[in-house]
């Protein structure tokens, strides 16, 4: 290959590479952004010091790849700061951070932001408040959760990344009751029109006046601004998480197949008039992708396709446990009886004729849809206490452990019994969190059996948990324990804690138990017979026995 | 120019991407790529490569760690590692620059023009 044409392919594809990590890239400056401002105020604490410290170092690593090589010596100049923890240099910091975002953003001739569709990538946080701490907090409990958390440092920057075509999925907003109020009001009627979900800080004190305000500008959740970051970050990032992955506050997608073009259009039109997202693919081939990849709610199918046929698609969902609860549609021409039962049998949930009727259509969607949400709700909530349950837990510490996986920080597990803890803050379990684990360059072996063993089948038992950095263990409810347990999943940095704990806080999970121990046990008994645990050679992964009262403390963490 | 075969290991995919295409593209070389130190483990035994670029600070098994994997196993002991890094401050250089195993250091951000240049001048391909 000739130069100039390397040159030009590599060029071609760095570009289009480079529309994606901008995003990245600008999430990192913003935190590093906080961090400064926090250091020059004198309260920057070591975690989030070294939560930007490590922010700068990628974006050094980075930008210049992509001809910023502005960004890139900024950074690494603030990396240094930041590195040497200097308070002596911080106004120069603040200087360089600004200078950072501005780098970043001159893209020569590249458009500022690409607009992100919802669920294709990370949904995006807008975060305006007034104090770096609370901003800084939130924003990091957001990433944790998988979100992109984009702070903006006043009004005119947050109208300004709204009005520059930016299109956040949440936005957390505090809202000012003084002389920025109206400028306020007018942030929040923009994000309402781009259907970003606002969750809006009050005052504590506010009255009925000022909450009906704010609801009427455009906010859908009203909360008390925190007076202790730490403890209102969790709040807060609970509700923006609650808001976007609530069915109820977010678009609903349908996933419509169908080898006639003339259909997808029809179903496309009609479809577009409701508050439904509607994703058409004609060529049955791409339809593992195209499902994995959009996630739908919903999904349409048309009965004869050449090469593969919509039943046969629907018998390949069916056959998938995560898509088996997926809500199927089918648009069929033939209205026979037997077409009919094949395609029942098939395991449709519902049957449509062509040719489509408009409100027809609509009704049988969004009849199901409903139905689907109240499913999961019910799959996914205790009906006693309303808290979630253990399916919701095992779906949320999962996605949890890829995101501290990827973001190369601890993740552990606490058991909380909140009846007897009361307030549910101390973990019922002596965790391993008091003893440092080995150092992560030196654990080739353990790495890899908590990425591999452990993820697959949950539980390393309590010595291997030790040796894995899985600080907690899973507990079993005994017969005469209380039915309450609270599960938490949390590595907040306590005063305890060590500092290799780092990453923060997420959902309380509930769930409740009865009947003989074995039934009620969350884990089944199969796992290892007392004393199986093979700890010579490595964890194999077993569950953890359920173990009388009686015995638990002595056999409870025997490493730690 | 002898086509070599080339594993690069990067847990950020954008970097690993472009320097997968840089040494395709511009180098002429066949390139594969891995995200994690044991990922790079387990392809290097499969088939392993004429060398290894690796970034130095990855989630899990980090590049000093894979190197030392590398050296410990007969199999795997002779092949050129070129670590990747972006903390390019003399000390931080002489961290990983004395290892084992380690033929040479590229400091990120490379440029994908110049990075198949840089990693021959390292390991001598040019001359061979």
């Amino acid at each position: 290959m000739t130069g100039a044409g390397a040159r030009e392919r590599v060029q071609a594809a760095t570009d289009a590479l480079w529309q994606q990590v901008q995003r990245t890239e600008l999430a990192r400056a913003a935190v590093i952004s906080s961090a400064v401002a926090a250091l020059l105020e004198g309260r920057l604490d070591e975690h989030h010091r070294a939560l930007a410290e490590r922010e700068a170092h990628k974006i050094a690593g980075s930008a210049g790849m992509f001809g910023y090589g502005q960004a890139s010596e900024i950074a690494r100049e603030l990396e240094a700061i930041l590195s040497d923890r200097g308070t002596g240099r911080a106004a120069s910091a603040v200087a360089l951070a600004e200078d950072l975002g501005a780098a970043l953003r001159a893209a020569p001739a590249a458009p500022a932001v690409p607009e992100a569709g919802p669920g294709e990538e990370e949904p995006a946080v807008l975060i305006l408040h007034p104090c770096a701490a609370v901003s800084l907090a939130v924003a990091e409990d957001l990433r944790t959760r998988g979100f992109v958390p984009e702070i903006v440092a006043d009004l005119t920057a947050a109208r300004d990344a709204v009005q520059g075509g930016r299109r956040p999925t949440a936005a957390v907003v505090h809202l000012s009751s003084g002389p920025d109020a109206r400028g306020t009001d007018d942030l929040l009627g923009d994000l309402d029109r781009l259907g970003t979900a606002v969750v809006g800080l009050l005052p504590a004190n506010a009255g009925t006046a000022s909450r009906v305000a704010a609801l009427r500008a455009g906010a859908r959740l009203l909360l008390d601004a925190p007076l202790d970051p730490a403890a209102g970050a969790a709040r807060i990032a609970d509700a923006v998480a609650t808001l976007i992955n609530d069915p109820q506050h977010s678009v609903p997608r349908v996933l419509a197949v169908d080898d006639d073009e003339a259909v997808l259009q029809a179903v496309r039109h009609l479809l577009g008039t409701t508050s439904v997202r509607v994703e058409t693919l004609r060529e049955p081939e791409g339809f593992w992708a195209a499902l994995g990849r959009f996630q739908p709610d919903l999904l349409l199918l048309d009965v004869d396709m050449p090469g593969v046929s919509g039943l046969e698609l629907c018998r390949l969902v069916r056959s998938d446990p995560r898509w088996s609860q997926l809500p199927v549609v089918f648009l069929s021409g033939s209205h026979d009886a037997e077409a009919v039962r094949r395609v029942y049998a098939a395991g449709a949930d519902d049957f449509v004729s062509k040719p489509v009727a408009g409100p027809e259509l609509q009704a049988r969607i969004a009849s199901r849809l409903d139905r689907a949400r109240l499913h999961r709700l019910l799959a996914e909530t205790d009906p006693l206490t309303g808290l979630a349950n253990r399916r919701r837990l095992e779906r949320d510490l999962n996605r949890l452990q890829l995101l501290a996986d990827r973001y190369s920080s601890h993740l552990s597990l606490a058991v909380v019994d909140g009846s007897t803890t009361g307030t549910g803050t101390r973990p019922a379990t002596r965790s391993c969190a008091a003893s440092p684990p080995t150092c992560g360059r030196r654990s080739a072996a353990r790495t890899r059996s908590r990425g591999s063993a452990a993820r697959s089948s949950w539980w390393p038992c309590s010595a291997c948990a030790a040796r894995t950095r899985w600080s907690g263990s899973a507990a079993c409810s005994s017969p005469s324990a209380p039915p309450r347990r609270r599960w938490a999943a949390s590595s907040s940095p306590s005063p305890r804690a060590p500092a290799w704990r780092s990453t923060t806080a997420t959902a309380w999970v509930s769930r409740r138990s009865t009947g003989p121990p074995t039934a009620r046990c969350a884990w089944p008994r199969r796992a290892a017979a007392p004393g199986s645990c093979r700890r010579a050679s490595g964890c194999r992964a077993t569950r953890p026995t359920w173990t009388p009262p009686s015995r638990r403390t002595a056999r409870s963490s025997p490493s730690c | 120019v002898t086509a070599r075969r080339v594993l690069i290991v990067d847990d950020e995919d954008a970097i690993r991407e472009i320097a997968q295409l840089s040494m395709e593209v511009v180098g002429g070389h066949r390139a594969t790529g891995a995200a994690s130190g044991a990922e790079a483990l387990d392809q290097v035994l499969a088939d392993p490569p004429d060398a290894i670029l690796m970034d130095v600070m990855m989630p899990g098994l980090d590049g000093p760690a894979t190197v030392a994997a590398l050296q410990a196993d007969p199999r795997t002991r002779g092949i050129d590692v070129v670590l990747l890094t972006a903390k390019v401050r003399p000390h931080d250089l002489a961290r990983v620059d004395v290892l084992p195993g380690v033929a040479g250091v590229i400091a990120k951000p490379f440029d994908p023009m110049l990075l198949p240049a840089q990693v021959a001048e390292i390991l001598g391909w040019d001359r061979a």
